[in-house]
């Protein structure tokens, strides 16, 4: 037989089959909160994603970590989440935020290891909130 | 004018449509000029051009009537980024993809000849069509009263253009990338005609364009990467996020396509696989629009755009789908027609074995990138069939870890191509003195890097990488060497050394990311202003002295000072600062501060600040109406919140104003028994952030002994609530900056080698225009194979060190 297919088939194979096999590995599941809560057993990454509460966001320069809560949309579901960097850039305009990393039960709080983070949509096509007072902070 | 720019564009349509009709129809017609089909799609070029200027001239005068103009620009923007929003939202993005079509659509037409004009115009008119319907569904003349019906006063000025992207890189990086985009449509366009209509020198014609796609996609692609290095701050210039895997995927399918065309020029193989790889980049750049302008990776993806809407949507689905499915279906039908002439599996030894290895492997690469990005997509598939639980997205490091593999053997292929002759390699040539140099100089440099640097942590995969690296190096560079050094007679023309180029510049990226995973050191030191401090793992010591203007001021920096501790002359890093107005606060934004040395760059950037320090001298509490509280020995008693009536009716109105102050009003009692009313105000500014937003108020009995200050910084008036501090005011504030020093050493070889590869692009690009118009194709008859068409410049490409400049027939391949 030649060697020739041989060759590539093998390469195909290695090359293919690792990528396979890393791709499984880095997989990571976007859950909603209530389920995310549950994952703290198997210490799996997870993605969670959700408003950030703006009057919540606290960043402490001495230890360099990050704290904030996230609401999620569809259940009103609070969770706290922990970043030990600054705050990513267009932090306090965000609409959104996807936190990538691992529930830490003992603790209840998410361990993000990394954030996206999402400004509002500049064409929208809809007006800001009205109703309510708004509440202002300086920080 | 609006009305004018939507009538333009809707025209523009038309004519595009009608120009794929009248090309049809002139296929009947023989040798004459197709001049109505060529004169509609003219004119729709020139109607796409009057959109654009149209488009510009809003923006340039400020038309905030407009929607796209007032959520995209603003007065204070400097002209060059003022023009450069003409691109900035999806809108002005997809004009700019169809302004590019437009252009060069137009230069087919005129280069393409007389058989292939009305071959392949009809599938450029498609693809505007395509465009020009999406832009007709998301029109950038939309008016904001259409988007904002109870606000009928236009606004006076826009929301302005986010200040990380008021850089240059803003007015080049679209541009280049949107011009490699469009120049895929027409391959994609060859090789439909390929498929329709027989020919068998097709590849000759479009591989020009094919080279000019390569470079400039690749050269735009890249320069994306330097925008964010320059600019971001995070140091890196590659974050495998879908925008930027999107345009990779048609690139590396187009680099494959550039290798089956050189196995079917040289033997007549790989028909079929040019075919399909040459419509596979527009196809996959379709692809890459749906998943990237859509939405659906939206809660994956760092990039987010303005969502497009269902129509659209639907649009570029079915776009993408349609092209897809027509593509196949094509090549399964007609592909038999295309006999390859040569078997490449043959032997393993030869170079068009090296080559289909060379496809295969970037093939391999644009499928991992594809999928990686495509995860969610894939997982919510299977969600939906019930084999997976949750839809998942996969991490940055999955790409470098998958592809790793990938491009060791990309470097292997690259540096033994050069050896390899056609139809068998002997082994007794493989053995020649020449051919080991290459191999001898990378093993030896790699072994004596792994023992000088034992201590740096290279581990074995990367130690094989950059084996493959070097290998690849001295092999491209020493064919270049001795091609352009020869003796007169035997030299070749530097433009059939594009493909080396092209090697070396990839291997010298590798090495750069070798360099930069490697051997990067840095340190995060928290600055205090006056006070220097000496840095962990870099041999400096660095201080913050200050800004060097005042916040009011657009050119103003941070200015720090680094002392290397050797000795020798200190150095200022400015980090340029943009002020930005978030909903009313101020945000400082820095640009890193970077320096060029000979191996690397030294990079320093903002990572936070100004945070204050001295948590001694300020302290911050909260408290509820009503309430009393005893803080630093002052006894504090917060009664109520005041707002001027007036304000108070619009804040229930829910329309605030622009400026208004909020006041706190206290009972506050000295520890040496003075008690009065202090009234602390708290002031929003939506329009000047950079007003002092919690203005001090003394606090009774204040003297030399208790200088105390008072301020009111923030609220939640539904809960009563109401934050201040209070500040020792004889100490002054201190605020400290939180800063990133890094070395990204070997970062210059990215871009050298990214210059290299659209160089040697360029130059191949040269090499098939001359050969073209030397040897013209042949005459596209749909004739029947009679084996390729010789070649009068029959160079014979990466033959090595011994090829001879004699034509060369068919038959015999063997050299050296």
């Amino acid at each position: 037989m030649k060697i020739g297919p041989i060759i590539g088939i093998l390469i195909i194979v290695f090359a293919l089959g690792l990528g396979a096999y890393f791709f499984k590995g880095s997989l990571t599941p976007y859950l909603p909160f209530k389920v995310a809560r549950q994952s703290a057993s198997t210490g799996s990454t997870v993605q969670i994603m959700g408003a950030p509460i703006k009057t919540s966001t606290q960043y402490d320069q001495q230890t360099g970590t990050l704290n904030f809560t996230l609401q999620e949309a569809a259940t009103g579901d609070l969770m706290p989440v922990e970043f030990k960097s600054p705050k990513p850039d267009s932090f306090d305009e965000a609409v959104s935020v996807t936190a990538i990393g691992t529930y830490d039960g003992k603790r209840n709080v998410f361990q993000a290891d990394n954030l996206l983070v999402k400004c509002p949509s500049k064409y929208a096509g809809q007006k800001a909130p009205t109703t309510g007072p708004r509440s202002y902070s300086a920080t | 004018m609006t009305i004018a720019g939507t009538i333009l564009v809707w025209s523009a349509l038309i004519a595009s449509l009608a120009s794929v009709a009248l090309y049809l129809i002139s296929l009947r017609s023989g040798e004459r000029v197709p001049v109505a089909g060529r004169f509609a799609f003219i004119l729709s070029a020139v109607l796409v051009l009057a959109t654009s200027v149209i488009h510009c001239s809003l923006l340039m005068t400020h038309r905030f009537d407009v929607a796209y103009v007032y959520h995209y620009s603003a007065r204070e923007l400097p002209t060059p980024y003022l023009f450069a929003t003409f691109w900035a939202g999806q809108e002005g993005s997809f004009l700019l993809w169809t302004f590019w079509t437009a252009l060069l659509g137009v230069v087919l037409a005129f280069t393409s000849g007389r058989v292939y004009e009305r071959r392949v115009m009809p599938v450029i008119g498609v693809v505007m069509g395509f465009l020009l319907l999406i832009l007709t569904i998301k029109s950038p003349f939309v008016h904001y009263v259409q988007i904002n019906p109870s606000d009928p006063l236009h606004p006076f000025n826009g929301q302005g253009l986010n200040p990380l992207l008021e850089n240059p890189w803003m007015v080049i990086h679209p541009p280049t990338l949107f011009l490699g985009f469009a120049s895929l449509a027409v391959t994609f366009a060859y090789a439909v005609s390929a498929m329709i209509w027989k020919d068998r020198d097709w590849y000759r014609r479009t591989w020009p364009w094919a080279l000019f796609s390569f470079s400039v996609l690749g050269f735009g692609v890249m320069l994306g990467g330097y925008w964010a290095y320059e600019t971001l701050g995070w140091g890196g210039f590659w974050g495998w996020d879908p925008v930027e895997n999107g345009p990779l995927v048609p690139w590396l399918g187009m680099t494959a396509f550039l290798h089956a065309l050189q196995v079917q020029r040289i033997n007549g193989g790989l028909k079929r696989t040019s075919l399909f790889l040459g419509f596979f980049p527009f196809v996959a750049a379709l692809y890459e629009t749906f998943l990237t302008r859509t939405g659906i990776l939206d809660k994956f993806s760092n990039h987010s755009f303005s969502t497009l809407g269902g129509v659209a949507n639907s649009v570029i689905l079915y776009g993408m789908l349609f092209a897809t499915a027509f593509s196949l279906v094509l090549l399964a039908l007609q592909g038999k027609r295309y006999k390859s002439q040569a078997d490449v599996w043959e032997n393993a030894s030869s170079k068009e074995f090296g080559y289909t290895l060379a496809i295969i492997i970037l093939m391999i690469c644009a499928v991992i990138t594809g999928c990686g990005m495509s995860a969610p997509l894939i997982t919510q598939g299977l969600v939906d069939l019930h084999l997976a639980a949750n839809q998942s997205s996969v991490q940055p490091d999955f790409y470098n870890k998958a592809n790793f593999p990938v491009a060791i053997l990309l470097t292997i292929g690259m540096g033994l191509g050069p050896y390899l002759a056609w139809r068998k390699t002997s082994a007794d040539k493989l053995i020649k003195l020449q051919y080991t140099y290459p191999a001898a100089v990378g093993l030896t440099a790699v072994v004596m890097i792994a023992a000088i640097k034992f201590g740096f942590n290279l581990r074995t995969p990367q130690l094989i990488l950059l084996a493959g690296c070097l290998f690849a190096l001295f092999a491209n560079a020493q064919v270049i060497y001795v091609s352009l050094v020869r003796p007169r007679l035997q030299r070749r023309p530097i433009r059939t050394l594009g493909g080396h180029f092209a090697h070396i510049g990839a291997t010298l990226i590798l090495l750069g990311i070798i360099c930069l995973v490697t051997f990067t050191r840095s340190d995060k030191p928290i600055l205090v202003q006056g006070h220097t401090r000496q840095l962990e793992t870099l041999p400096y010591v660095m201080s913050y002295t200050g800004m060097t203007s005042n916040l009011r001021d657009p050119k103003n920096d941070l200015k720090f000072v680094l002392t290397p501790n050797k000795g020798g002359p200190s150095f200022t890093a400015l980090m340029p600062l943009a002020v930005r107005n978030s909903e009313g606060q101020m945000k400082l934004l820095a640009r890193p501060s970077i320096f060029h040395k000979w191996w690397g760059d030294l990079y320093i950037a903002l990572v936070d600040g100004p945070e204050q320090l001295s948590p001694t001298a300020l302290q911050k509490f909260s408290m509820h109406k009503g309430q009393t509280s005893t803080i630093a020995s002052y006894k504090i008693g917060f009664v109520s919140f005041y707002v001027p009536p007036k304000v108070a009716a619009q804040l229930a109105a829910g329309q605030p104003p622009r400026r208004f102050p909020v006041a706190a009003v206290l009972v506050v009692t000295s520890p040496d028994g003075k008690t009065a009313p202090v009234v602390a105000q708290y002031i929003t500014d939506m329009d000047d952030p950079i007003v002092n937003a919690s203005p001090e108020v003394r606090l009774p009995g204040a003297n030399s002994r208790l200088p105390w200050a008072i301020a009111f910084t923030g609220m939640d008036a539904s809960a009563g609530q109401a934050d201040f501090y209070i500040r020792d005011a004889s100490v002054a504030p201190v605020e400290a900056y939180t800063i990133q020093v890094s070395t990204r050493p070997g970062i210059g070889l990215v871009w050298i080698g990214t210059v290299l590869i659209a160089f040697g692009g360029l130059l191949s690009m040269r090499r098939r225009i001359v050969e073209n118009e030397l040897t013209p194709p042949s005459n596209p008859d749909g004739g029947e194979e009679a084996g390729h068409s010789g070649l009068c410049e029959d160079v014979d490409d990466n033959a090595g060190l011994a090829a001879s400049r004699t034509p060369v027939s068919a038959g015999s391949r063997e050299l050296n």
